[in-house]
């Protein structure tokens, strides 16, 4: 495994442990900038595909979409602390547990070792621990963050293939995930101020 | 070729023309409707239309999409024909219907260009894209759970749509592993699909399956269904279920199409999995169902079920044919009783009962899907009888609205809204209402029958006699009059939507001041009832039939003496009060109270030496439980709230059991500070349903207690 996807597995794995939303969105926007920098380091030949991928990976991942969050949750002035999977010795092993699942269905997917074999495994634990983020949680900003993780690692491992898509549907898949990343910050915003407000109890 | 290109571009224009048009944007999305539907009308039956791969090989037009595009532009059309219908009846639904036809038709032009779609990656991009334009659709009537079912929605899209775009990257390494350029065209693909399986195709086809499932409601992710269906207006709602359900659909035939043949086993173990797993769950789900709307959802669920088991295993016919006889008893509507709005709980035992009630005339039995027809209140050959929303009746509703008026008018008033000056109102008032003709002759109770002149309003069409209660002297028929002795009544509105909070607002703003506002549900309907006071003392009933769904505008940010009233009446019957400001349980009446009283939403001031200060809710004394919520700094008190509904002790419903005459201790006990003017409510509350008037002397005794009780 590269220094990069040990990285990646770094902050793919630390915010799990600390209860902050500071630190999860600073790790979404690392794992943002780790994917760039890959993609970088492979000293592909420049082309207006390279660029609108940086701008993908770099600007709207790495910045974009946590600071759009960042700035929704401080004009809410929420408390620091956020869980994002609960706080507890099981949910602790189980995340150890989908590790472990990740890097069985890489060694079943791509049997030969190698950065390919390790990117998979990393994308494959990337797409489990967002599922279960989604799962374990029910705020918004935490399910908002489980999604997040998903897309990412689904980035993660579009980023081991050399598919390239026509420039028109690269442009028009970086605005549909901008669009969703802006209505994500736009519903975390408006469901904290419902949820100060409870939920109306009906009598039907 | 052009045809194509406009089912897109049409829609798209229609929509940017939208923002512009204001209220006239209606008429111009019937009329993109139209001629949507028109061209897929033509592209579907017409010899000349235009059949293959377009621009690029990125559209195609083939069978699937003829019959699909056409599918979808009818069920848009009725949509937005639904709409100019309810626009034109309900205007006050005109606020921001730009945006919403602008959103809507952003949805068709996607919708249309995932099903012209030959590419996997660009039919998924518009498939997304509807997401994007329907889940504002889906929070439009901008309640807590409206949000919270358009994030649901949301949020189950997006997953689900990056679930099939991982699988769709799984299949690209799948054909990257055989030795083959990945390629995401269809028509190319169906080429390259018969090379060896590997594990990548079969992770890819299970995680397409499971995406797309997601899309269409599918077990296991299936939750956001019932809540966005419920929650939508019903516009979106038909949306949802007739043209991006199809969407979805068509996305996952065209992946089926291509490598079900490369994949039986995997493919039919998936569908026939997931179409189980969603039979089963619409199934038990419709049983425990508490309206139409969710009923439909769990219907299209099964809808979905039957399907991914259509297209799963090829030698299961017998399987399928089950499933298909399964889902269309529920077509035909066996365990669907429900008529008109109808939204009682569905369960078992009742499930029979409203069989036998509503099994239609024999005529009816032939008709096809008369179970959704029933559902959606259209019965097709007459209309279902509706229940009164009240068990005791409409008659026990209105005596209820009639206690809890009197009663909250007391209270209001005792608790010192304004000075008591009773012994002179009561002069006044009576000098203000005489009474010619009508002769006046205090019994030995002091109680005198009172003339049947009622103030000269005409009685209210349809307005029933109340039940007579054993005991009870005969009473004459309701009138209009609110029978009162003390104040006149000039006016018993019936009004409708929007116009019963404007006539409020009107008098509000005349000077009128708000004694007591409350809500009853009738059917899908809410009657909100407002009691003002004028100046003089005299009172005014405003009373109004709400959509329940679509309510009002908060008179809250005006006129703040209604706040804690729309509080309740939210609470009470869902009734949707737009943009209020601070729309959180007063009463925490129902299933969920106990556990959300302790987690009562205070307001907070935030700082350092900012401190608060809990008192209660158990207090000494005789007055009820409450928590006092003191937010401080320093010796300065800079907010108070009161969070009420610690106890529950069904007093409403008590006082409609039994004899009248006995429920005296039973009012006094309704608060320990308010025992004698509550009392006094419901003696004068008896006395004015009996005919019978206090005289004065008894009246201010009555009335001095009242006053000494509230002495410290």
């Amino acid at each position: 495994m590269t220094s990069l996807l040990t990285g990646y597995m770094l902050v793919l794995l630390l915010p799990l442990f600390v209860a902050s939303w500071r630190v999860s969105l600073t790790g979404l926007s690392l794992q943002g900038l780790l994917m760039a920098w890959m993609l970088l380091v492979r000293r592909p030949a420049l082309s207006v595909d390279l660029v609108v991928t940086i701008v993908d990976l770099a600007l709207v991942r790495g910045l974009v979409a946590p600071l759009a969050l960042r700035r929704v949750l401080r004009s809410q002035r929420r408390p620091s602390r956020e869980d994002v999977i609960p706080p507890n010795l099981l949910s602790w092993s189980i995340v150890v547990g989908l590790v472990m699942l990740g890097f069985q269905c890489a060694a079943w997917l791509h049997p030969a070792p190698g950065a390919q074999h390790a990117q998979v495994a990393v994308a494959a634990t990337g797409v489990l621990l967002g599922l279960f983020v989604l799962a374990s949680q029910n705020g918004t900003f935490s399910q908002a963050v489980g999604a997040l993780r998903l897309e990412y690692a689904i980035a993660l491992f579009e980023l081991g293939s050399p598919t390239h898509l026509p420039l028109a549907l690269r442009l028009a898949q970086v605005t549909i995930f901008l669009g969703t990343v802006l209505t994500y910050a736009h519903y975390v915003g408006r469901l904290r101020s419902t949820e100060l407000a409870a939920p109306a109890v009906r009598l039907q | 070729m052009i045809a194509a290109l406009l089912l897109v571009a049409l829609p798209l224009l229609g929509a940017l023309a939208a923002l512009a048009l204001g209220h006239r944007s209606v008429l111009a999305a019937v009329l993109v409707a139209a001629t949507s539907t028109a061209l897929g009308a033509w592209l579907a039956f017409s010899q000349g239309a235009p059949s293959g791969h377009l621009w690029g090989g990125y559209f195609t037009v083939d069978p699937t999409s003829r019959l699909f595009l056409l599918v979808i532009n009818l069920i848009f059309l009725g949509v937005v024909g639904h709409v100019r219908g309810r626009m034109q009846q309900a205007p006050e639904l005109l606020d921001g219907i730009e945006r919403f036809i602008a959103l809507a038709l952003t949805f068709l032009a996607a919708a249309n260009l995932s099903v012209l779609s030959n590419h996997l990656l660009l039919g998924w991009l518009a498939l997304e894209a509807t997401s994007l334009a329907a889940a504002p659709l889906v929070a439009r009537r901008a309640t807590a759970t409206a949000v919270r079912a358009a994030w649901g929605y949301f949020l189950f899209s997006s997953v689900g749509l990056g679930i099939t775009s991982l699988g769709f990257a799984c299949l690209a390494r799948s054909l990257e592993h055989s030795g083959a350029e990945p390629v995401f065209f269809f028509d190319q693909l169906r080429t390259l699909a018969s090379t060896p399986p590997d594990a990548w195709r079969e992770v890819g086809l299970a995680l397409v399956i499971v995406g797309y499932g997601t899309k269409l409601g599918l077990a296991p992710m299936y939750s956001w269904l019932p809540d966005a269906y419920e929650e939508a207006p019903p516009s979106v709602t038909a949306m949802l279920a007739g043209v991006q359900f199809n969407c979805a659909l068509v996305g996952l035939l065209r992946v089926l199409q291509v490598y079900r043949d490369g994949e039986p086993r995997m493919v039919s173990v998936a569908l026939l999995g997931i179409g189980l797993a969603s039979m089963a769950v619409s199934t038990f789900s419709v049983i425990a169902t508490h309206n139409y709307k969710r009923l439909l959802a769990y219907a299209s669920i099964n809808h979905g079920g039957v399907i991914a088991i259509g297209l799963g295993p090829r030698r299961a016919g017998r399987l399928r044919a089950g499933a298909l006889r399964g889902q269309q008893r529920l077509h035909q509507g066996d365990p669907l009783p429900l008529g008109g709005q109808d939204r009682r709980p569905l369960r078992h035992p009742r499930h029979a009962r409203g069989l036998r009630a509503h099994q239609g005339p024999p005529g009816e039995r032939a008709l096809p899907h008369r179970g959704h027809l029933r559902a959606a209140g259209l019965s097709p050959l007459r209309q279902l009888p509706r229940r009164a929303a009240h068990p005791l009746g409409a008659d026990a509703g209105r005596l209820r609205d009639r206690l809890r008026g009197l009663l909250r008018a007391a209270h209001g008033d005792l608790r010192g809204h304004r000075p008591i000056d009773l012994p002179d109102d009561l002069g006044r008032v009576e000098e203000a209402r005489p009474s010619p003709g009508a002769a006046h002759v205090p019994d030995q109770a002091g109680l005198r029958r009172r003339p049947r002149h009622h103030g000269g309003l005409p009685a209210a069409p349809g307005e029933l006699p109340l039940r007579r209660r054993r005991g009870l002297p005969r009473r004459r028929p309701m009138k209009r009059s609110f029978p009162l002795r003390r104040w006149a009544v000039s006016e018993l509105d019936e009004r409708r939507g929007e116009r019963w909070a404007e006539r409020v607002r009107a008098r509000l703003d005349e000077g009128l001041r708000v004694v007591s506002a409350f809500a009853r549900n009738e059917g899908s309907d809410v009657i909100a009832t407002a009691l003002l006071q004028s100046e003089s003392g005299e009172l005014e009933l405003v009373r109004g039939r709400l959509d329940r769904a679509h309510g009002y505008h908060s008179l809250t940010p005006e006129h703040p003496a209604m706040h804690c009233f729309e509080r309740e009446m939210h609470e009470q019957t869902g009734l949707r009060i737009g943009a209020h400001p601070w729309l959180k349980p007063l009463r925490y009446e129902g299933v969920a109270a106990s556990s959300a009283m302790g987690a009562h939403p205070f307001y907070k001031i935030q700082g350092k030496e900012v401190h608060e200060v809990q008192v209660g809710p158990v207090h000494a004394g005789v007055i009820e439980p409450g928590a006092f919520r003191f937010m401080c700094l320093g010796e300065r008190v800079h907010h108070l709230e009161i969070q009420l509904g610690y106890q529950h002790r069904g007093v409403e419903g008590l006082l409609l059991k039994g004899d009248a005459r006995s429920k005296a201790q039973l009012v006094e006990t309704i608060a320990g500070d308010s025992s004698i003017a509550h009392g006094l409510a419901y003696a004068s509350a008896i006395e004015a349903l009996s005919g019978l008037d206090a005289d004065a002397a008894l009246e201010r005794g009555r009335s001095g207690r009242a006053v000494e009780s509230r002495a410290p």
